[in-house]
């Protein structure tokens, strides 16, 4: 750090910068007394410093590219077979895709008043209320003894199968292609 | 084509980060003198110092390393000074408890214990550090912790009022009040000498 020295203290400073001044380069001229162990052991940290999270960092990221480049080149030698199976699986995803889009879509048109997919509640929620309603019917407490009435454990049971979440909110949907077989 | 250009990107971050860590490293043995003897100056321990500027060290690498270079300084003495409050606080609470078990076995302190080791210390560096140093040392040591840390970063280090605000966590008008007592008290101890 370049400070004035004492002997060059401008006749203008005040006391107190003066005095400021002097502690400063009192302060620098302190340095030169760190022991050489000192001076060691802080060269060492630094350099540990940036060893832990920088080398190691650019060690780290040179991996990944090898990785990368490695997985690039390998990718590029898929024997044709199995970019073949490779191709017949990514048609039969998209027809699955296509297929169930279409269905959406008809779905849609005929019941607009259906609930939107986004609003469905989650199966996480659904598990919670069915593992409540369990615990409500295993352990009920003693101030009511009584049992869950049958059609609400009825219901915990239903919701509570989240297998079965998708057939409970399409019913309309297979009753309307059920319907619309029958009439074919 | 697309392993090339991959290649590519990947050299010149890399290049890019070993800049950046030539410039860090720069920075740190810049200031890792003056950050040992503030440490020092805090804690009137060396080993400890020494502890305290490299964790200072390590954390600010690995966490603002890619931060602009010219927040390195508020933000390396921003941890310091964490680092030094977190040591005064664990001193605090050793002491308490030593204190209650001193007085359980009613023994004392062995003195020579609190006096600092200058057994590494060449002739011409107790030379260099001259008495007007010692007595500096002696002054700074004596005002309380955030008077010296203020005075220091501000007059040695050349933090500005907001910057050091910044490392001492507070605001800058506790800076400026702890600035003008830090000097009031230094010149009114130093007069004699100084």
């Amino acid at each position: 750090m370049e400070r004035e020295s004492d002997s060059g203290l401008s006749n203008d400073l005040g006391e107190e910068e003066r005095f400021v001044l002097r502690v400063a380069a009192e302060l620098d001229n302190s340095l030169g007394s760190l022991t050489a162990a000192e001076r060691v052991r802080l060269d060492a940290a630094r350099r540990a410093s940036l060893v832990r999270a920088g080398l190691e960092s650019v060690e780290h990221s040179a991996a990944h590219s090898a990785f990368a480049r490695a997985l690039d080149e390998s990718a590029e030698r898929i024997p044709e077979d199995v970019r073949r199976r490779l191709d017949a699986i990514r048609g039969q995803a998209m027809a699955r895709a296509r297929s169930a889009r279409r269905d959406t879509e008809i779905t849609n048109a005929w019941f607009p008043w259906r609930m939107p997919r986004g609003f469905a509640v989650p199966a996480g929620a659904f598990a919670s209320v069915g593992v409540l309603v369990t615990a409500l019917t295993l352990f009920p407490s003693p101030q009511a003894p009584e049992v869950l009435p049958a059609a609400l454990a009825e219901d915990g049971l239903l919701i509570a199968s989240a297998d079965e979440l998708e057939l409970y909110q399409n019913l309309e949907f297979y009753q309307w292609l059920a319907d619309n077989g029958l009439q074919n | 084509m697309r392993v090339s250009l991959h290649a590519r990107t990947e050299q010149q971050a890399e290049c890019v980060k070993l800049d950046s860590l030539n410039k860090l490293d720069r920075f740190l043995a810049d200031v890792q003198g003056r950050a040992y003897r503030i440490a020092q100056i805090a804690t009137n321990h060396s080993d400890d110092a020494l502890d305290l500027v490299q964790d200072a060290m390590f954390k600010l690498v690995e966490k603002y390393a890619d931060r602009d270079e010219q927040e390195w300084g508020p933000l390396f003495h921003s941890i310091l000074q964490s680092r030094i409050n977190d040591w005064h606080r664990r001193g605090t609470v050793r002491r308490r408890v030593m204190g209650w078990f001193a007085r359980a076995e009613d023994d004392e302190e062995d003195p020579l214990e609190r006096v600092a080791d200058e057994a590494q210390r060449s002739p011409e560096q107790h030379l260099q550090m001259s008495v007007s140093m010692e007595r500096l040392q002696e002054a700074l040591q004596a005002l309380p912790l955030r008077q010296q840390q203020v005075f220091l970063l501000r007059v040695w280090e050349g933090l500005d009022v907001r910057q050091t605000a910044q490392a001492m966590a507070c605001a800058e008008g506790s800076v400026k009040s702890h600035y003008s007592r830090a000097v009031h008290s230094l010149r009114q101890q130093l007069g004699e000498h100084w």
